[in-house]
């Protein structure tokens, strides 16, 4: 059977669970790791059982490495794609794509002039629920009007991902997620938007815990969106135990209304009345959509296909955010910049 | 007992109207002294209220007078003021400076000078009621809410999100006139910002919202906002405003997350979720007759057994928010809340 060997850079949280999902994958096999920190991409290594490369060169000359998985803090994800697929590599890259807009668009050339393949690591669209609230809504075949998308995590913005360079704090970490999804679920491009951040919780050197948006999509959908890492330990999803991420996403049409509840509960009301689909099981991995993504590129891979969300849409969800942010400090509404081919 | 006088003012708010006076009038403490039309058509009040005026001073057992003036005479304890929620205050103001007892219609009012009239009558005359109509503040989930978040079980609110969800009113012209009946923004739109600053027990600071309109060509204004608030104590409300459901859809939603817990419920026959570091509380889906509840609360205050839940300054507040909310949405801009003295 064809393989798709893989090379991971990063080799922290989010990386263990790509691990994980890729081990259960047909056809994927990781092959090296690299990590900033050599005892992380060590300790890594041995876990999993792969070469652990001293550099990102050492990784990127392994020719049995097809595909690079880019999971490092945020600053350094454009160097780290512009350089994989400079190597002839195929890329999945962690949100978000990039932290500046030259960094995007040199990302979004390099990569629409790559023979290899660029995907955006959007996890949370992949959740069965989200998936079988998406499908729903397109077989209505009526515009969508409304989306509403609640997204909570436990704290962790007193970290990295809080600060100014290497995270950029909750708008990239959190809004990009909420963001992307609402667009998604609206199944349209975003071209104004709307947004409050404040810090409530973080002080010194952190930037905003908690974001609110506005976004109208191109036919005129109103998409609101909240995000934080405000939930507190009582606030969990009792089949994971994790404390909740993706909470609530609603969508309105003419005539029906999708929902995803607590991640794992799709509720539709239409002129059949009220349904609901449960989609039960404690796998983290597919509650999250990480091993559904992770099937997808590799799949895509070896059929030769183009994954999805691809660097379109990475530049796409880099300026949702960068709009967001710069509304959110200049009080007012922002176009959104589309993506012209 | 002395009975209570009531008189009804008004068959525009034809739903409310007519409930309201049928339970007044069932009440063995009350006496309905009348009823007034305001002089308006038997096709007026057929389309608002699904009766005639006469027909319904009938059904109540009371006299129809066509002017204000004329029920006024008989000496009225009360009214219930029901007429067009443009013209609220133009019977609120002079039965408040009569000494009359006056219970609004939701909306009370739909411009913030109105209700600031009605707030300087009301300061003037501190022994007379004025509850403002704001049934959602009658329904139990919003009350457990309410008083989840003030007993301190989940800390601090953080980020709150309200649903409202009512099929926009298009029964009567002065319905879809925005310059007689507020539109949808101020009709279900002081359902929203109401609900956030007295569950969230914080006054909303600033306001950023985007509208549209997706169904009421004939509404010259949105029948759909979303806004985003910052309220006094640091925390967000991201608030919806839905007015082109026409099916079946919860009427509230709402999640309230706190530094230490969260609470969330949907309208009746959802049950109310609060989760604490002690662990979670359901609580029984409830029906609750938001609006019978709200014109009892009136009788109880004007027997002076309860003292008005919501205040003529508290609709001052969510109209100074719904100014800053049209401004937002005619600007584009953050709109901070402008607060005069009655807030
Ligand atoms: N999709 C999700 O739900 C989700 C969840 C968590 C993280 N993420 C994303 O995954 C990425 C990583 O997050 P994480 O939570 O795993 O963080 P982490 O801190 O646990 O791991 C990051 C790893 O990258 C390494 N690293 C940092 N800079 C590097 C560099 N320049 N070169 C090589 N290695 C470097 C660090 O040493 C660390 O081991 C981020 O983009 C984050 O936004 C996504």
């Amino acid at each position: 059977m064809p393989e798709i060997g893989i090379g991971l850079i990063g080799c922290g949280e989010i990386a263990d669970l790509h691990a994980q999902a890729l081990q259960g994958i047909a056809g994927a096999r990781i092959v090296a790791a690299y990590d900033l920190q050599p005892d992380r991409s060590g300790a890594f290594a041995d876990k999993f059982n792969v070469k652990s490369a001293v550099n990102v060169e050492d990784l990127l000359a392994n020719p049995e490495v097809q595909a690079v998985y880019v999971m490092t803090r945020h600053d350094s994800h454009a160097a780290y794609v512009l350089k994989a697929l400079e190597a002839g590599k195929h890329v999945f890259c962690e949100k978000p794509l990039a932290l500046t807009e030259e960094d995007a668009r040199k990302v979004y050339r390099a990569a629409r002039g790559s023979k290899t393949y660029l995907m955006v690591g959007f996890n949370h669209r992949w959740g069965p629920a989200v998936q079988s609230v998406r499908a729903y809504a397109k077989a209505q075949n009526t515009l969508i009007r409304l989306v509403q998308v609640t997204f909570a995590t436990a704290p962790f913005l007193e970290n990295w991902g809080g600060l100014p360079i290497e995270g950029g704090g909750v708008f990239p970490c959190l809004g990009s997620h909420a963001l992307d999804l609402a667009c998604y679920l609206a199944d349209d491009e975003p071209v104004r938007v709307t947004a409050l951040g404040a810090r409530l919780r973080l002080t010194g050197p952190y930037l905003d815990d908690t974001g609110a948006a506005l976004i109208q999509t191109r036919s005129g959908a109103l998409c609101s969106v909240t995000f934080h890492d405000h939930a507190p330990a009582s606030y969990v999803n009792y089949a994971t135990g994790m404390t909740s991420h993706l909470v609530r996403a609603e969508v309105f049409g003419d005539g029906w209304a999708a929902v995803v509840d607590d991640i794992q509960k799709a509720r539709y009301f239409d002129s059949r009345g009220c349904r609901e689909d449960l989609f039960p099981g404690d796998d983290p991995l597919t509650i999250l959509g990480i091993a559904q993504e992770d099937a997808h590129f590799v799949n895509c891979l070896l059929a030769g296909q183009a994954p999805s969300p691809d660097f379109r849409e990475g530049l796409r969800a880099f300026r949702v955010v960068k709009a967001a942010l710069d509304s959110a400090r200049e009080e007012r509404t922002l176009p959104v910049e589309g993506v012209v081919e | 007992m002395e009975k209570q006088r009531v008189g009804l003012v008004g068959l525009a708010q034809g739903w409310y109207a007519t409930l309201y006076s049928r339970h007044c009038a069932q009440r063995q403490d009350v006496r309905f002294v009348g009823i007034c039309d305001l002089g308006e058509s038997n096709d007026y009040v057929r389309a608002c209220a699904e009766t005639t005026a006469d027909e319904f001073a009938q059904e109540i057992g009371t006299p129809l007078f066509h002017r204000f003036e004329d029920l006024m005479d008989t000496k009225p304890t009360a009214l219930i003021v029901t007429n067009e929620s443009g013209a609220h205050h133009s019977i609120a103001v002079p039965a408040i400076e009569t000494g009359v007892h006056v219970f609004l219609g939701k909306p009370a009012t739909i411009t913030l000078s109105a209700a600031e009239q009605i707030a300087a009558a009301s300061t003037l005359h501190p022994g007379v009621v004025v509850l403002p109509g704001e049934p959602a503040r009658y329904e139990d989930g919003m009350i457990q809410a309410q008083s989840g978040v003030a007993s301190g079980v989940i800390g601090k609110p953080l980020m709150t999100h309200i649903f409202v969800n009512h099929p926009a009113m298009t029964n009567h012209a002065w319905e879809m006139d925005p310059k007689r009946g507020g539109g949808p923004v101020i009709e279900f739109g002081c359902y929203v910002i109401d609900l956030a600053e007295w569950i969230v027990g914080s006054p909303i600071v600033s306001v950023a919202a985007m509208g549209a309109n997706f169904l009421h060509p004939q509404i010259p204004t949105p029948d759909n906002v979303k806004m985003i608030a910052e309220h006094a104590n640091g925390g967000f409300s991201s608030l919806d405003m839905c007015s082109s459901i026409h099916w079946t859809y919860p009427f509230l939603g709402l999640e309230v997350i706190g530094e230490k817990g969260s609470i969330r419920t949907d309208y009746h026959n959802y049950p109310t979720y609060i989760q604490t570091p002690e662990g979670c509380q359901v609580s029984e889906p409830r029906t609750s007759a938001m609006n019978l509840r709200e014109i009892e609360h009136f009788m109880d205050c004007i027997q002076g057994k309860a003292r008005p839940g919501i205040t003529i300054q508290d609709y001052v507040s969510t109209m100074q928010v719904l100014e800053a909310v049209q401004e937002a949405l005619a600007s584009g801009r953050r709109v901070p809340v402008k607060r005069s003295e009655h807030a």
